[in-house]
């Protein structure tokens, strides 16, 4: 196991009151498999943390423990002080979540939806602003499948906001995105951050974690096998003598798709996302 | 995005008093009434097969001879039958189907990531079922004894008492076996697997109905109060193994 490293960003340094999460010594056995093998690490308030890994790391099982989705077999999950396998309402109440793999009601129209997960949170959502945050302002009365695959993504980060939550967790959002909706995700998370809160996101992009999180854990069959700022991780690796095979290209066809289709996407030209960023 | 920002920084939603329990409660049911009334073939068929079942055997005009020999139109029989049919199928279909497609789709696993329990949501589909069941009891019962006519005897309130009861246990059955549908394909399967035994078992089956005896068939639908009125006032019984007026 990794040693855990302090916060580098100066947001997450002042540390008098408990991390937003701190998961210790986390097992999960499914029958004889073992999907978590002891893991700990702590996310302070106001970092995006990342979990990196291949399919079959353990990261959907570390993020199903953390809600409360499933039990652990052995170790500890809390959430701003408060242990979820005792607390469970109490814990998910700071939590605003975005599973994979996890949909909405068909038969209910966006402000519907939010006002729905809003009741099962006991809140009554701002849902205008929600939906305004993800650009979807104009479109309270559409339903979900009327929406494109990046306009569902975002709805879905505008769903785990309902309950104004100071720890928000996504499981790959941007899985099976095009690069422009990527990016526009990538900023509306940037902004959350801006916003005071903490943000643990699960990924396969190595792109997508080095451009959103100060740290991030590297998961692999069920251990944590580095973790650390993305820059640090990479001198890490440099200082064992590692060198890339260097192929110097001024362009890459990510970036002719971005020339060629990114500039208006929903109204938001990429210029102003990369501002953003 | 400019209308978004005021929910970025966290401390900004409103909340509203009261358990995620209560008003997860009433906006799970809620939700699943509005399911009904915005799909419309859902809505047809709910509200619409008791009706069309009412008037196909009304139009056929058809009898049947009960247990203590007496030969009553088979409409007086047929609407307490049909709304413990309703209990059945509103019970079933409506728990089964839905629920197992929020199964598959991820949406119960959405909900259970709540403070809402999910006992919470569980007594919601029970609650939205039973009143939409007990909605088409309803509607059964007006078309069935107010517009074709249909003789019931015995207790109102027991009948409602007994489709509320009937329907709760289909409905309990339907939440039982989603939890061993794998998907929303196995449904189909595991409901004929109650429904065929629960009709062959009802005694429905042995009920054949039959013509109306010694009077011609009527060879279009008419209401039977109005059949009634004009020809005979009274009910038909067995005289000296021959069906009268009386």
């Amino acid at each position: 196991m990794a040693t855990i490293p302090a916060p580098t960003r100066e947001s997450a340094s002042h540390t008098a009151q408990p991390p937003a999460l701190r998961v210790a010594n986390l097992v999960k056995h499914y029958k004889k498999f073992e999907a978590v093998r002891g893991i700990s690490f702590d996310v302070q308030p106001g970092e995006i943390f990342g979990l990196l890994g291949p399919n079959g790391a353990g990261k959907t099982s570390t993020l199903e423990i953390v809600t409360g989705l499933r039990d652990a077999t052995s170790g500890s999950v809390e959430i701003f002080g408060i242990d979820i396998a005792h607390h469970r309402a109490e814990a998910r109440a700071l939590l605003g979540v975005q599973l994979q793999e996890s949909d909405f009601f068909d038969h209910l129209t966006l402000k519907e939806q939010l006002e729905f997960l809003g009741a099962c949170y006991g809140v009554k959502p701002d849902t205008e602003a929600l939906l305004g945050y993800v650009d979807l302002a104009d479109r309270p009365n559409w339903r979900l499948k009327q929406l494109s695959g990046g306009q569902q993504q975002r709805f879905a980060l505008a769903a785990a906001l309902v309950n104004d939550p100071p720890l928000v967790l996504l499981d790959e959002p941007s899985t099976g995105l095009d690069p422009t909706a990527r990016r526009q995700l990538w900023s509306l998370i940037r902004r959350l951050q801006a916003g005071g809160r903490t943000i643990v996101l699960s990924t396969h992009y190595m792109e997508e974690a080095e451009e959103l999180c100060d740290r991030v854990a590297v998961m692999d069959r069920g251990v944590i096998a580095g973790i650390d700022t993305p820059l640090a991780l990479i001198q890490q690796l440099i200082d064992t003598g590692f060198k890339r095979e260097v192929v110097v290209r001024d362009a890459t066809l990510e970036d002719v798709f971005l020339h060629l289709t990114g500039n208006t996407l929903d109204g938001v030209s990429l210029d102003d996302a990369r501002k953003e960023d | 995005m400019a209308s978004g920002e005021a929910i970025l920084a966290h401390g900004s939603a409103a909340k509203r008093p009261g358990s995620p329990w209560l008003s997860g409660f009433v906006a799970a049911t809620i939700s699943e009434i509005k399911s009904l009334y915005r799909e419309p073939a859902a809505l047809a068929f709910t509200l619409g097969q008791p009706i069309v079942l009412l008037v196909i055997l009304v139009a056929f005009d058809f009898h049947t001879t009960l247990p203590n020999g007496k030969v009553v139109p088979y409409l007086d029989v047929l609407v307490p039958g049909l709304i413990a049919f309703i209990g059945m199928t509103v019970g079933l279909n409506g728990v089964l189907f839905p629920l197992s497609r929020y199964k598959e789709r991820g949406i119960l696993r959405r909900v259970a990531a709540t403070p809402m329990p999910t006992g919470s949501f569980v007594v919601a589909m029970i609650v939205s079922r039973l009143l939409i069941a007990l909605a088409v009891t309803l509607i059964t019962w007006i078309f069935g004894v107010y517009v074709f006519g249909a003789d019931l005897t015995g207790s109102a309130v027991l009948l409602i008492a007994f489709a509320t009861i009937g329907s709760l246990a289909f409905i309990a059955l339907g939440i039982l076996m989603v939890a061993f549908a794998r998907s929303e394909d196995d449904v189909a399967p595991l409901m004929m697997l109650v429904l065929i035994p629960s009709i062959l078992f009802s005694g429905a089956a042995d009920r054949q109905p039959r013509p109306r005896p010694h009077r011609p068939r009527h060879r279009y639908p008419r209401p039977r109060h109005l059949v009634r009125r004009r020809d005979h006032p009274g009910r038909l019984a067995l005289q000296d193994g021959v069906a009268r007026y009386e």
